[in-house]
């Protein structure tokens, strides 16, 4: 066998040897794949409510006292946040001149309750502090109080609006 | 067949979607039905001490006895209300019971007023008013005629009524 020849030899040898190793790691490179996964948890802030409260009527005093506050705690809330927040409440028109509507929100775990609040028409803080939560029944309690002065209050609605608030 | 009830699913899937986001949000909203009915309270701090009509300055009828040891206590959201007074029955002849209501701070007292079986007005013109602690004063007076009355009782009903 000639020089050529043999260098033809040993460039073949090369080729087909070296195409077999770049082959072989391309089959094993195969065995693992990533994937590059895009995921998010949103703000998500929740409340509802289990209906409207019984109507509220003062109709009894003691003599030489202001007439005799009455309440309601028929109605319970329901809460579901990821994030630190509060919950305000607010009326939409402001109660006759002698007539006071307060509120008292049980909180949830780790919440604060803010103690018979007077419903005003700006929104006021009725639970601070709450924490990550998602809890149900949680007790509203509505107490209605009128001065002598209020007169007779014909029946009239307000309506509350609750509201998952930021904490600052 | 197969593509119409996925359809359906779909739309079905959707409208429950809708649902459920319309009971939930981030604000709820609570109607609350409120009212005050006419409040009309009255009361009385106890009994008077025993009246006694005990003396008399020669020549004269007998002293009046008087009473101010008790209250009444008031508590009322109408306006132009009234009190009225009567007692259960007649007097002995020649035995007069008065009595005297202080007035809340919006009324009017009538003073001496001598109590009979039918109602008589006391104070008038009440407003909105929620007091304590006003004095009632009772005078017994008797004339000679009267003779002795042994111990004897009446009763007083104080009514708080609308003026007009």
């Amino acid at each position: 066998m000639n020089a050529t020849a043999r260098k033809l030899g040993i460039l073949v040898f090369v080729l087909v040897f070296g195409t077999m190793f770049l082959g072989a790691g391309a089959v094993f490179a195969g065995a693992t794949a990533d994937q590059t996964v895009t995921y998010e948890v949103t703000a998500i802030n929740e409340i509802s409510v289990s209906g409207n409260p019984a109507a509220l009527t003062v109709s009894t005093a003691v003599a030489g006292a202001e007439p005799d506050e009455v309440s309601d705690s028929t109605t319970t809330y329901a809460i579901t946040t990821n994030q630190s927040k509060k919950i305000t409440g607010v009326l939409d028109t402001a109660m006759p001149a002698g007539v006071t509507l307060k509120i008292n929100l049980v909180a949830p775990t780790g919440g604060t309750t803010v103690t018979d609040v007077t419903l005003l028409g700006t929104a006021t803080d009725l639970v601070t502090g709450i924490s990550p939560v998602a809890e149900s029944g949680k007790t509203i309690t509505y107490k209605l109080s009128a001065t002598v002065a209020a007169g007779v209050v014909a029946s009239a609605n307000k309506t509350v609006t609750l509201t998952i608030a930021d904490s600052l | 067949m197969h593509c119409k009830n996925i359809r359906a699913f779909f739309l079905l899937f959707s409208f429950m979607a809708i649902v459920a986001l319309a009971f939930s949000a981030q604000s709820a909203n609570q109607v609350v039905t409120f009212s005050v009915t006419a409040i009309n309270e009255i009361a009385v701090s106890g009994n008077p001490g025993a009246l006694v009509v005990t003396a008399a300055t020669a020549g004269s009828q007998p002293n009046e006895a008087i009473d101010n040891s008790t209250t009444y206590l008031i508590s009322s959201n109408g306006t132009n209300m009234k009190i009225t007074g009567s007692i259960n029955a007649a007097m002995p002849p020649g035995v007069s019971l008065k009595i005297n209501l202080a007035a809340p701070t919006s009324g009017s007292s009538a003073g001496d007023v001598s109590l009979g079986i039918d109602s008589t007005d006391l104070v008038s013109g009440t407003g909105k008013v929620a007091e304590a602690g006003k004095t009632i004063t009772y005078k017994l007076s008797a004339t000679v005629a009267a003779g002795v009355v042994v111990n004897a009782h009446t009763t007083v009903t104080l009514t708080l009524t609308d003026g007009n």
